[in-house]
């Protein structure tokens, strides 16, 4: 029964990258999209073992940077760092309501933004700084947080109930 | 009984002389006299006859209409199948003109470019995040792509391939933050460099830098590459001048270059093989 939900939870989250690479882009809105993979990773922390986090984190990262992305290992590492944190910090202040996931959800998508916009931009001279906070990184931030309203419930079904979990 | 018989006997003669009589009158008056007894009888009837017709039809019409219902519902049905049928095949038409419409341009910019040795790919996903505008193609070396191949539509310049896989590749286009495509001016054959940045690809766009102090730039100047750099084979044509500014500290100035092709909506695209423009001018 573990297998299989480990098995769902993959497919699941290969199933999240394509349709962020393909039919997403038709729905942007101020020309962002959401990124369904971080949501689901934050989703994901919040409700499980900081453990199965971190490698659920991993597992979304290597397939970001698989599909896309400039430094190769990139996505991976900040998709473990924050599954890392949620998960800490989700074990103390999470309290299984899902507009507290959504605000997660936003702030962390704040940062995962503002580390790609950093390491790719900023750090070789781009000073767009506006434009990217106001253009990129604050409106993708809401636009997860709205994919969270309905990721949510369903990273909750594929969850192990903190405590529970064997690992 | 005789009695009877007799009467019966008179009655009929009595009447075929009258017949005979009548005849008789009617062939010395000539026809009017019949004429005009047929019309009055026909006057009063003909209301009536029409009534009866009417009555008739109208009965008949019923009875044929709920026999026919069968039949009439039997029929719409086939003819709605048939309406559904004909917009199906409609639709499929339009898309196939569209598609003529489409290729048509590809065999145009096949035949203008006979030299180039061309793979035909179709755009499958686009990048995860929202910093990079890179594209993934359906071709990759199994169709003898190679990295840095030069990637173009109808239109002109998309990019060049920046990484790829055995049947995919994956395509940095020229709006893109890391692209700069070595450009001349087609009027005046000044050479400058079209980079990609952040806030002008959100809208599509590119500029135009190091364009030397004596260069003369119009808005509506068409760009196409210069060949230097090695990477892009010169006469692509990347877009248009729509804006000529200067940077921030007034040393140099800048153009914003509209490209030709519509970044957006980028489905088909060519990439040219590296074999026909390993003869390109120079290196970076």
């Amino acid at each position: 029964m573990r297998y299989l939900i480990c098995g769902i939870t993959a497919v699941f989250a290969i199933l999240l990258t394509i349709i962020q690479t393909t039919i997403l882009h038709g729905i942007e809105i101020f020309g962002v999209i959401p990124n369904l993979v971080l949501v689901a990773v934050v989703c994901y922390s919040l409700l499980n073992s900081t453990f199965r986090s971190i490698l659920f984190g991993i597992f979304c990262g290597v397939l970001l940077d698989c599909v896309g992305g400039r430094i190769v290992g990139l996505n991976t590492l900040l998709c473990m760092y924050i599954a890392y944190v949620c998960g800490i910090t989700g074990e103390k202040l999470f309290n299984n309501n899902v507009f507290v996931a959504v605000l997660f959800v936003v702030c962390y998508s704040f940062l995962f933004e503002l580390a790609n916009y950093l390491l790719h931009f900023a750090l070789w001279g781009n000073t767009d700084v506006l434009f990217a906070v106001f253009g990129r990184i604050i409106p993708t931030s809401v636009y997860n947080g709205l994919a969270a309203l309905v990721l949510y419930p369903i990273v909750y079904k594929l969850s192990d109930p903190r405590g529970n979990a064997a690992i | 009984m005789n009695r009877r018989k007799r009467l019966t006997l008179l009655i009929v003669l009595a009447i075929t002389v009258c017949i005979f009589i009548i005849m008789g009158v009617s062939a010395a008056l000539g026809q009017n006299t019949s004429a005009s007894g047929t019309n009055f009888l026909g006057s009063i009837l003909r209301p009536v006859q029409k009534l009866f017709t009417n009555v008739g039809t109208s009965v008949t019409d019923f009875f044929s209409f709920a026999s026919d219902m069968g039949r009439f519902k039997e029929e719409n049905e086939t003819l709605k199948a048939r309406v559904d049928e004909l917009e199906q095949e409609n639709r499929s038409l339009a898309a196939l003109q569209e598609e003529n419409a489409r290729l048509r341009e590809w065999l145009d910019f096949k035949e203008a470019n006979p030299s180039l040795d061309i793979a035909m790919g179709e755009v499958i996903a686009k990048d995860p995040g929202v910093w990079f505008n890179v594209f993934t193609i359906d071709k990759g070396t199994n169709d003898g792509i190679q990295k840095d191949d030069v990637v173009v539509n109808t239109r002109g310049l998309v990019g060049r391939v920046m990484d790829v896989g055995a049947n995919w590749a994956k395509v940095l286009s020229i709006i893109d933050e890391d692209s700069s495509v070595g450009a001349i001016n087609s009027r005046t054959r000044d050479i400058a460099i079209v980079d990609g940045e952040l806030l002008l690809g959100e809208e599509g766009r590119c500029k135009l830098n190091y364009i030397s102090k004596d260069a003369s730039l119009v808005v509506g100047d068409t760009i196409e590459t210069s060949g230097l750099g090695g990477v892009y084979p010169p006469g692509i044509l990347i877009g248009t001048v729509v804006e000529i500014k200067s940077d921030p500290q007034g040393f140099s100035q800048y153009a914003v270059i509209e490209p030709s092709v519509d970044f957006k909506h980028v489905q088909e695209v060519a990439v040219i093989r590296a074999n026909t423009t390993a003869d390109a001018s120079a290196d970076e």
